[in-house]
Order: C-alpha cells, then structure tokens, then sequence
C-alpha cells in the first residue's frame, strides 16, 4: 500500500468523532479496502487492531480538547464541561487544525460556535469566546516599550498635531455584539453569570509587562485607535474628536481637552508604544 | 556521517509548569534546557522572556512536535522560515524532531503518527530530512516515537529504517529510551535489541520519561518519574557506547522544578556510578 493511502485512510479513522467503530462503515463507503483493518494493520484479530486505532483516535481528540480547555477556560465555565466536549467534538469535524503549530486549533471555535445550536442557549458565548482568544494573541505578542508622557512633553504642543503615535503590538480591538467583559468577569470570579442584552461592545484587549488587560473602549475611541493604527497624525485624531462632537459646537478648546485626555488616558494605560514620527 | 555534537550534560525540558520558579529564582541544577520549539515561535511576553533568561545561563537545544517528517506533504515552508528564524535568535546546540506523520492534506492532528518502514517512506522520509536540513542549514536529530500498532505492508525494522536515514542524510538520532521501551511492549520485541542497535556514534542525545499503563498497552505519557525498566535500558546504553546528552521530559502533572531536576540528577550518578565500576 502506498503510502499516501495508507494515510489518508490512518487520518480519516482517527479525526473522524466518536470511536473508530463508528467512523468504519463510513471510510469504507469511499474506501473499500479499509476492512478488514488486520490486512493492512498488523493484528491477530479485528478488535486488537480497532483498539489500537482508538489510542490514536482518542490521543488525537482529548489533546486538541486539552488545548482548547486552556484556550477558553471561562468558555467551559459558561457551558459546562459536556456541552464544551460536545461543542469541540463538533468543531474538530467541521474545522480540523490547517496549521502546523498547536496554538492556532482554536482560532475560528467563536464563528463556529456562533452558528452552533449552543449559541441558541447562550448567546453571548461567541463574544466571551473571541474576548478570551483576543487574550491568548495578547499574551505572547511583540514586546514594546511603553510611551512615557515625559517623552511627550519634551514636544513642543504646536508640534503634537503631526506626530504618529504608534500602538502596543498585543492591541487587540474586538467587535463584540454583547458586552461580554462582564460575563467573563462574573466566571473569573466564580459567580453566577446572568444573561447578557446585547449591547455593541468594542474591548480593548492589551498587554502591559506580563500582564493582559481588557476594557471596553469609550464611545469612538475605536475609530481614534484605528485612525492612529493606520499611521495617521495626531491632528486626524483631533478633527475626529470635533467632528464627533456634532457641527454644532464651536467649542474648540473643550474639544482639544477631549484630544488631550484620550491621549493621556492611551499613555496612562500602556496603549501607545512611543511616537513612530 | 553525523557530526558527534556536545555531550551537554543533563537537561529538562522548559515548561509552562517552571516559568515563574524561572523568571524568580533562575536556572540552577541543570546542565541545559530542551524547549518544545513550536511553543516559542510567537514574539513576545513571558515565553520569550523565560527563553531569554534560560539562554543567558545555558545552551539551549530546539525540539519540534510538528515537523512530520513522514507525512506525504512536503514541511511547510513557512514552518520551516519558523524554525530558521527561532534557530538563528537563540543559537540552539542542536535542532531535532520525530520519525512520524501528522495529518493529512491541509489537516493536522498535533500527534506523532506511526510510519509504514518500506522503502517508498525511507525514500520520501531522507528527502523531507535532505530538505529540512538544507534550510535550517544543520543536521537534525531524529527521534524515535512511541507507537502503538504497525504495519502489514513493513519492510524493515524501525531502527532498520531510522539507521538508513543516517547514512542517507547525515542526521542523527535522538534516542528516546522510553519509546524503545514502550514500543517494544506494545509490539511484543525486545527493547534491548532495538536499543542494542544503535550505534552510539549516531546518538545525538536522550530522553528518558514516564509512561502509563493501559490495558494491555503502554502510552507513552510523559507522566511521573521514569520507570525502573527505563532506567535499566538507558544503564545498558551508556554501559555500551559512553556518556550522552540526556533529558528528562516531564509534560503532565509535571511537578515542582527540583523534582524535575532531581529526576535529572538520578542520570548524571547512573554516569558516575558506570564510570567508577569501570574503574
């Protein structure tokens, strides 16, 4: 047997879910040759060889299972051990790993469970599932310094409208349908979580030091953020700020205080890593 | 031929479970360290800070999960500029992987899957090694894995096979003890013979480890101290052909780091102890 069959007929034994057993009848509605399993595997007997298949099948499964847990700790809480194995027996079926390193099996868990019947039960768990994963790129993201606000005042004010400020790497903005910090704030705590409203939520997810933090960002500050991500002068930041205000108010200085405080609040917070120009 | 590397002394391997005891109190009671290299390919935070101090104290040497070697698509090229860039940061002693396939297609199953050994996989197997090696451009160690069936359609002995890809390829082997001895039981061989065939100038490094007994067949689980056997077929190894880079790999329930290191010790007297006897 060729080696490539022999594979694809090993992998689609042990990724398929449930047990080998089951999985049998169906590889061999593509694949007749499959059984009986002691002409390719050796083995005394059928049994001997489903078992020894199963050690993979279920190396395969309870690993990838193991990840995930770590992944989505506060996502187990909120669903419950069983109905966390039954979402990820369902999720490895759908959308096998497609990367060679292991920390990235669980990147797209928060749309598939969003079109899962769980979400019907809990609604705001993809939310809580993309907060949580948000986290995980934060932890080990690049390394950066933080701006420090006397770097800034060494500027001259008439000058700050042309700088480029440049964001922390580990940032992180996640577009959220429920305000799903809360939720995972009541599992973090061991409390009872109640059920959430929607409520269009952006997070801030960010790491200080070996810290990783999140809070949902004020009104617009998203927009600002990405203004700023996409490398455009602190003036751009401003004129969003005025316009954001509404055409009628003149109040040019409330305006630029507005300005001033976002970017003290960036500073105080470790959001900016230093000025890129 | 393979290069005979360093004899490092005795490592463990750097976990999840020992970052904190690191970053705290730093490297003491170890030779050197094995990190699991796919862990460490993301840029920054407390990984790479761990690395950083443990690389500062002592050498350092790259063990992948995720090369499969055996498997029908070529190594990724982008896992492979991976692997490079790692290698080139930290300067590793040496960079190794297993003897195994690991998905199918575009798919991955993160485990270390048996190979069939006939000469259709020792060909494509030396060419993936002829190729991973060029790019990283250094011999690799290839390791020996646990397995737990095998294959109708064998034409050769593992080490049959794994002792052919050193003379095609130029890399070495990293002896795992454990997996002889795990795979020996399940399949019903004499693990001594296996280990027996080995010669110790392709012997890159060791491992030693726990394993965990199921039913008629043993898992390879890197849980608990290494179990007496194990220590009896890595006595018998060392007796043969000297003295051996060797780690301990502890990966579930992995306990505090001096019992890890401790674990570690026990290898470096099993040596001083084989020494002294020889006079």
């Amino acid at each position: 047997m060729k080696l490539a069959e022999l594979q694809a007929r090993f992998w689609q034994l042990i990724s398929a879910p449930e047990t080998v057993e089951r999985a049998l009848p169906q590889v061999a509605a593509g694949d007749p040759d499959v059984a009986p399993l002691a002409a390719w595997i050796r083995a005394p007997d059928e049994r001997y060889a489903i078992e020894r298949l199963n050690v993979y099948g279920n190396m395969y499964f309870f690993r990838l299972l193991g990840v995930l847990r770590d992944d989505y700790p506060d996502l187990v809480k909120l669903l419950g051990d069983d109905h966390f194995h039954n979402l990820v027996t369902d999720y490895l079926a759908a959308c096998p790993s497609d990367n060679p390193s292991i920390r990235h099996v669980g990147g797209r868990l928060a749309d598939f469970l969003a079109g899962h019947d769980l979400a019907g039960r809990h609604p705001a768990a993809p939310d809580l599932a993309r907060l949580e994963w948000a986290r995980g790129l934060a932890f080990d993201a690049a390394d950066a310094g933080e701006l420090d606000a006397g770097a800034l005042a060494a500027v001259p004010p008439d000058r700050w409208g042309a700088l480029r400020f440049a964001l922390s790497p580990s940032l992180r903005i996640a577009a959220l349908a429920y305000p799903a910090h809360t939720l995972w704030q009541a599992l973090e705590r061991g409390e009872e979580p109640r059920v959430l409203e929607p409520s269009a939520t952006d997070l801030l997810v960010w790491r200080r030091g070996f810290t990783v933090y999140h809070r949902p960002a004020a009104q617009g500050e998203a927009r600002l953020l990405a203004l700023v991500q996409a490398g455009a002068p602190f003036a751009a930041v401003c004129e969003e700020l005025a316009a954001a205000r509404g055409p009628g108010d003149h109040d040019d200085d409330a305006a630029a205080r507005a300005a001033f405080e976002t970017l003290t609040t960036w500073i105080d917070q470790g959001l900016l890593s230093g000025i890129a120009s | 031929m393979f290069p005979r590397l360093t004899n490092l002394g005795h490592g463990i391997g750097l976990r999840l479970a020992h970052f904190g005891h690191i970053l705290e109190h730093g490297v003491s009671g170890v030779d050197w360290f094995e990190i699991i290299s796919e862990n460490f390919f993301e840029p920054g935070g407390r990984p790479q800070a761990v690395l950083e101090k443990v690389r500062a104290a002592v050498p350092v040497v790259m063990h992948g999960v995720s090369m499969a070697l055996g498997g029908v698509e070529p190594v990724p090229d982008e896992y492979l500029a991976s692997l490079r860039a790692l290698a080139d940061r930290i300067e590793p002693a040496w960079v190794s992987d297993h003897l195994s396939w690991g998905g199918f297609g575009r798919h991955h199953a993160h485990d270390l899957l048996p190979l069939p050994y006939t000469a259709e996989a020792l060909d494509h197997v030396a060419r993936q090694i002829d190729r991973v090696q060029e790019r990283l451009a250094r011999p690799i160690l290839v390791e020996n894995v646990s397995t737990y069936l095998e294959f109708v359609s064998s034409e050769m002995t593992e080490w049959e096979f794994l002792l052919e890809l050193t003379g095609r390829t130029g890399c070495g082997v990293l002896c795992d003890v454990n997996n002889i001895y795990v795979s020996a039981h399940n399949h019903g061989y004499d693990p001594a013979v296996y280990l027996d065939a080995l010669p110790g100038e392709v012997i890159g490094q060791v491992h030693l480890a726990g394993h965990t007994r199921v039913g008629a067949c043993i898992i390879d689980t890197h849980v608990g101290p290494v179990p007496d056997p194990v220590w009896r077929l890595y006595r018998r190894l060392v007796a043969r052909v000297g003295r051996l880079p060797t780690l301990i790999e502890w990966d579930e329930a992995t306990p505090d780091y001096a019992t890890v290191v401790a674990e570690a010790s026990r290898a470096r007297e099993l040596e001083r102890e084989l020494a002294r006897e020889a006079g």
